[in-house]
């Protein structure tokens, strides 16, 4: 099948594609040494069940920088969140978190996994001996508990992707809360209604 | 605070109310918890996946590429050879299996991990075959006795087998399977 022509999506009769992965295309596997096509042009890809596709697939999402899509929610006195998804699924949840002076998110610790990218300023943990500064990336894991921090005037932007729950604690060690997607929904929605603004459903994976 | 749980700390069968702000929220946005009566082919008919194996749909996510089903080879036989994209569950329910790769017998109880990367060929030795519980996340391609790649199939493939087998036997689809 060419990989121009829109493939026949008859579920009845299902052809196989075959001739993409003939004898002598399945050899070359391994050989891509970058994209196969450079076309300029949006390349119908072969889908044999496209019908169930269609209708079952989960559309993504695009939250662009306007705070009309997602407002900035005070995070304490210091610090916002700006939430871009939310994850029900899979506990997970995605925003920016932006300290806005020298400043501290008191410690945490983590029960999932987290991604996160420096936009803006720099960030550490006291309990490292690194300094996230803009487009560097960060992982941690389950167990991790730690007490972020930034030393700049100007404070610092990041991108966290995190599953999971997140645990926080007092100046004591005290446990206070535990924070789950349910959370930052309730973060975002309570904002949202407390202010007039519409929920945003692009949010809502 | 620090302690350390050593049993349940409550054995009473009752239903105890656990603090949670956010309750409502949950209710709203879940798609929730469920059970699925799989013993009940009402809940989920054997749909045939060639001559001598039938497949139990359970569980389809689309936003994982996740698909949970039991497998049901009815007499000796073989499941050609696929390569795993993703991770992948079993429990072998009845009769035994095996991979032609490795050097164990999976047997009623036994639990299979796979992991990316893999390529296996399933066998069952068994006179009355196996069945077989799996959760299976990520895409799996098939290849033909010849190692020419067929076809790959994710949660898109095993909802269309399920769909597909509905419709042409007048049976409605169950909204439970699809998380």
């Amino acid at each position: 099948m060419a990989t121009q022509e829109k493939p026949t999506a008859d579920l009845a009769d299902p052809t196989h594609p075959k001739d993409l992965h003939s004898p002598e295309a399945t050899k070359a596997l391994g050989g891509m040494k970058a994209p196969p096509s450079g076309a300029y042009k949006i390349v119908s890809v072969p889908e044999i069940h496209s019908a169930v596709l269609d209708r079952y697939v989960r559309p993504g999402s695009y939250v662009s920088n306007d705070e009309a899509e997602s407002p900035w929610v005070p995070f304490g006195d210091n610090a916002a969140i700006r939430h871009l998804a939310f994850d029900v699924r899979n506990n997970v949840y995605a925003n920016v978190l932006w300290i806005k002076s020298k400043g501290v998110i008191g410690t945490h610790k983590h029960r999932g996994m987290v991604w996160a990218i420096g936009l803006e300023g720099s960030f550490r943990y006291l309990e490292y001996d690194w300094v996230c500064r803009p487009g560097e990336f960060i992982t941690e894991f389950p167990g991790h508990a730690h007490t972020l921090v930034t030393d700049e005037p100007d404070g610092m932007k990041a991108f966290f992707w995190m599953q999971g729950a997140n645990e926080f604690y007092d100046e004591n060690g005290e446990f206070v809360e535990t924070l789950d997607v349910w959370w930052f929904i309730n973060h975002y929605e309570t904002y949202c209604r407390e202010n007039g603004l519409e929920i945003n459903q692009q949010l809502y994976l | 605070m620090a302690t350390q749980m050593k049993a349940p700390p409550s054995d009473k069968a009752e239903i105890v109310d656990v603090p949670y702000a956010y309750r409502d929220l949950v209710a709203r946005t879940s798609p929730g918890g469920r059970y699925i009566d799989v013993p009940d082919d009402n809940e989920s008919p054997w749909v045939p996946f060639g001559d001598n194996a039938a497949i139990k749909h359970i569980a389809f996510d689309v936003r994982q590429n996740i698909f949970s089903n039991i497998l049901w080879i009815k007499s000796p036989g073989v499941i050609g050879t696929h390569f795993h994209r993703g991770t992948i569950m079993m429990v072998c329910l009845e009769g035994s299996v095996r991979y032609l790769e490795y050097d164990w017998v999976a047997r009623p109880f036994g639990v299979i991990l796979e992991t990316p990367g893999e390529s296996h060929t399933l066998v069952t030795d068994h006179p009355d075959g196996v069945k077989l519980f799996g959760w299976m996340q990520g895409p799996i391609d098939f290849y033909d006795a010849d190692a020419n790649f067929v076809e790959t199939t994710d949660v898109f493939w095993f909802m269309n087998h399920y769909e597909t087998y509905c419709r042409e036997n007048g049976l409605a689809i169950n909204p439970k399977l699809y998380l």
